[in-house]
Parts: structure tokens; sequence; C-alpha cells
């Protein structure tokens, strides 16, 4: 993970600009901000001297993060979302959590996936921040290293909505909490994914470099965050069209103006 | 010739030097016995009368991501911080076993533990002055070799954060060190700036949510998430249940259009 840096002036990061315009009757969920509802980001782990795991002799995290991201992004551009990468490319520098948590807060992203990868267990582990919950004021700033407690059942409710997606492609998920760098920095609904390898009973396990693994995951992926769209993000109904006005018995000049074009 | 006086002068020497070997290895086989006798007979390590009892050992496993507890009866000093220090000792030697579900490097992982008073924190169960701070000086040597991963790490911390909960009721928080020195990350991803609530951090595998507006209505095969095993109050280090209300969606105002947009074209904003 990338060596958090930690600035005064953005430690406590003010959002009351960000707080939103209240839905009526969502009493939980009325402080949040709004979202861009076709906004994805993805958070393509490590990079730079920051390796990440071993996931190979030769694969190290940082190369599968980037890889995998890759592989996700147009499936999730194919899907009419807008994708977001907090890297394209390895740097020669690291890459911040602070930067990495400031590139996906300002474009207030309807998901944020950080992407990890890992040679032990199985399956993919999401994990969501250990903050507890609560509730954003709207006359209040979130602290920068608490900010993704105001989001914590929406972050709840992306990654059971993976996790179910998951399941369906037939890859087991681990759904957990954990306190990783920039999670708890995020301002959007945020799950940490991690591919681990898919161990079968009485069968060799399949890595995670494994082309196929990715594809069903990123399939799969891309399957939760349409749906997760519209379950959270609905779109509005479109306003149904005026009728128009039935044919007057005797046209006069007062009633055109009134009538359908 | 050899006169006789050179004759005997000559098997004089040779049975002086006879004798002198075996006075040495005499000496020697005595020394010998000596020194080993004193092996034998040194105290190494002072006599304990410490008896066993049995203590809690928050066990890990990387297959489910569970965490349980298991009992272990084991000798551990009265002193807090050498209990302390031991009780991990003990639970990360665990962990070393190569048939361990969450496998570790072996070898000296904590190098101390320190318990400190909190102020200020007066709780209905607890005085303020029985409240602690416990911080978990690990050795840098046990945090390079740690497998990096979110879940194997999040297990070690949790893992020991549990155990040391069982142990010690008043401990309220715990940070960790390494070396002496905070440290970012436990081996690239686990947070080692984060204070630790103390709590209970076991938890088993539990049913994923299949909500009733999910894609997926048949109920899952595969269980694997995991839930607390009992109540905690507002722990980041509990799993959390993953059966989460409905939400009635972000909030959004005013009307959208229904299409996806495609990439490249201005976003659809929500408002």
């Amino acid at each position: 993970m990338t060596k958090p840096h930690r600035y005064p002036a953005i430690r406590f990061l003010t959002l009351a600009a960000l707080i939103p315009v209240s839905a009526a009757g969502v009493p939980a969920l009325a402080q949040l901000p709004t979202f861009s509802r076709n906004v994805v980001v993805l958070d393509p782990a490590h990079g730079g001297t920051d390796t990440g795991a071993r996931i190979a002799d030769t694969l190290p995290e940082k190369q599968f993060t980037l890889s995998f991201v890759a592989r996700l992004k147009p499936m999730l551009m194919a899907a009419g979302f807008t994708v977001v990468v907090t890297r394209d490319a390895d740097p020669t520098d690291i890459v911040s959590n602070d930067q990495r948590a400031g590139t996906a807060n300002h474009v207030r992203a309807l998901a944020c996936l950080l992407v990890h990868g890992t040679p032990s267990g199985s399956g993919v582990h999401l994990f969501t921040s250990s903050l507890p919950a609560e509730t954003a004021s709207p006359d209040a700033s979130l602290p920068w290293d608490s900010a993704q407690s105001a989001y914590i059942p929406l972050s709840l409710r992306l990654a059971n909505e993976l996790g179910v997606s998951l399941l369906h492609a037939n890859i087991p998920p681990l759904l957990g909490t954990a306190s990783t760098r920039p999670l708890d920095n995020l301002t959007c609904p945020a799950v940490a994914l991690e591919l681990a390898p898919l161990l079968k009973a009485n069968a060799d396990s399949t890595p995670i470099s494994d082309d196929g693994y990715q594809q069903r995951a990123a399939k799969a992926i891309t399957d939760a965050l349409v749906s997760w769209r519209n379950h959270a993000a609905p779109p509005a109904a479109r306003p149904a069209l005026p009728k128009p006005a039935p044919a007057p018995a005797v046209e006069t000049p007062a009633a055109i103006p009134g009538g359908t074009r | 010739m050899i006169p006789r006086y050179q004759r005997i002068a000559f098997w004089t020497l040779c049975a002086c030097i006879v004798l002198m070997t075996l006075f040495l290895l005499r000496g020697c086989e005595q020394a010998h016995k000596r020194l080993t006798a004193g092996e034998d007979e040194t105290p190494i390590a002072a006599p304990t009368n410490t008896s066993t009892e049995d203590v809690a050992l928050y066990l890990a496993s990387d297959a489910d991501g569970s965490i349980a507890a298991a009992t272990r009866s084991i000798p551990l000093p009265q002193e807090p911080t050498l209990r302390a220090r031991a009780l991990l000792d003990h639970l990360l030697a665990e962990y070393a076993n190569p048939a361990s579900p969450h496998h570790l490097q072996g070898g000296s992982a904590v190098t101390d533990v320190f318990l400190l008073p909190l102020p200020n924190t007066a709780t209905p169960e607890f005085s303020p002055a029985a409240t602690q701070l416990a911080v978990v000086n690990l050795s840098n040597a046990f945090v390079a070799n740690h497998p990096s991963g979110i879940e194997v790490e999040e297990l070690t911390v949790q893992s020991i954060i549990g155990t040391l909960h069982a142990a010690f009721p008043q401990l309220m928080q715990i940070r960790f060190l390494v070396d002496g020195q905070p440290h970012d990350t436990l081996a690239g991803h686990a947070d080692l700036q984060h204070i630790y609530p103390a709590v209970d951090t076991s938890h088993q595998p539990a049913p994923l949510a299949v909500e009733q507006n999910a894609p997926v209505v048949e109920k899952p095969k595969i269980q694997r998430a995991p839930t607390p095993a009992k109540p905690t109050t507002g722990s980041p280090a509990k799993a959390h249940p993953v059966k989460v209300p409905a939400a009635p969606g972000i909030p959004q105002t005013g009307p959208k259009p229904a299409r996806p947009a495609p990439p490249g074209t201005p976003q659809d904003k929500h408002p």
C-alpha cells in the first residue's frame, strides 16, 4: 500500500459544499451528496516503488491490478459507464492514498472499487470500511480520516450486490471489513475488491493471472454495477407528455396558444 | 658401536615420553568429565512453580476468513506486560505451524507489549483508572516476512486484537508499532496507523443477503460472508453483517433520461 501522506490542509476536508439536496422521506441518506449515476472509479492499487504482494515470480500485485483494470474498464464502458481510473500506467513515483481518494471524491462516482490481488485465500474478497456507520450532518464537515463512515450503508449494499453477482458467476465471494487506505477517505459507495486464486476440490487451483478467471470476474463485476445503478440510482421516469387538448368544436383564435403545437 | 650410556639415555627418554603422554591423556579425560558434569548441574533457568491456565487464542483461517476462539492451557507470567507478550508469542507460534490455516513465518514476532492507562475514558464497566491502551511493538522481521494481502493481514491484526481483548478486559484500544516506530501498514494493506478498539473479533461465515431487487433470486449455494458471533459496540474490528436494510436509493432530484449515456458523452448527473 502506498504510504499515506498527511496534509493538514486536507486532513479535514470540508465537504459542506457536497451536502446534498435531500430526497424527501430518506432520513438516513438525505444528507449524502448527489452522484453521477454513470461514473465508476477504479483504483488499481499500488504502483511505482510500491509493488504490493508477489502474485507470482514475475507478477507483482501492482502489475496485476493494472491489467485487471484494463480488462474491466472497456466492459464497464460498453455498459454505459464512464470510468475514472486513479492510474493507468506504472508511475515512477508512488501515487499516494490521498491522491487516489481525491481523484475518486472529485467525480462523485456511483461506485468506487479498489482493486487488489493476493496469492492467499480463495475467490474474491470484498471489503468495506471498518468505520462505524454514521449519519452525516448537513452543517458539519466530514473528517478526512473517516469520510467513508456516512457511506457505509451504501457500501454494504454495493458489496452485497457484487457478492451476489460473483456467486452467480460461480466465484465464491467473501465479505468483510478492513481498515485499509484509502477506503476510509472515500465519499462514495466504496468496496475494496481482492482477487484470490480459485480453489477447486480435487483439482488444481486457478491462479488470478488466468485470463478466463479474470474475464469471468470482470463480467460479474460489470453485471453487479449495472444492477447497482438500476437499484441505487434508478433512472427517473420521463415526464408524461401532455395530452393533446380535445379539438374544440369551434376553432377560435384564443384557443390556439393554449393548445399543443 | 653405540656407547652404552647413549642407549640407556635413549630408552629413558622414550619411557618419559610414554609416561607424559599417558599423563596428558588422563588429564584431558578428567577435565572433560569435570566440564561435562558442570554443564549438567548448572541451572539454566530459575525453577518456576507457575501452573498452566486456560486462555483463549483467537485463531484465524484464511480459507473462509473466520476467526474462532480456541482454548489453550499454557503457563503465563503474572506481570501484565510479560503476560500479554507471552500470550501473543503463543498465538503467533500457532501460526508458525505449517498446518495452520493461517500460516505465518515463525521467529520472534512481538518485541514488547506496553499497557498504558487511558485518561478520561470512564465507562459503566470500568473505572477511568482501569481502562488501558495496549501498544504492541512488532519486530521488523515479522512484518517483513508477513504475507501481503488485505484478508491475510486483517486476520492477523484482528486475531491479535481478539486475543488481547479476551485476556485483558480492561483494554479499550490497541495500536501497533514496528521496532518502536509508527508504521503505515503491516505488509502493504492493513493500516497500522489506526488505533483499533479492543473488541471481540471472532466471527463465522454467514449467508450472503440476496435482496428482493437483486438480479439473482435463488439462494446462493456458497455462503461465506462473515458475521460477528456476538454483538460488539461500534467496532471497526468486527465483520459486518452482510444483510443490510434495503436503502431507498441514492438521493437524486429531478428527472433524468432513462437510457445510459454512451462513453465519452456528458454525464448523466443526479440531480
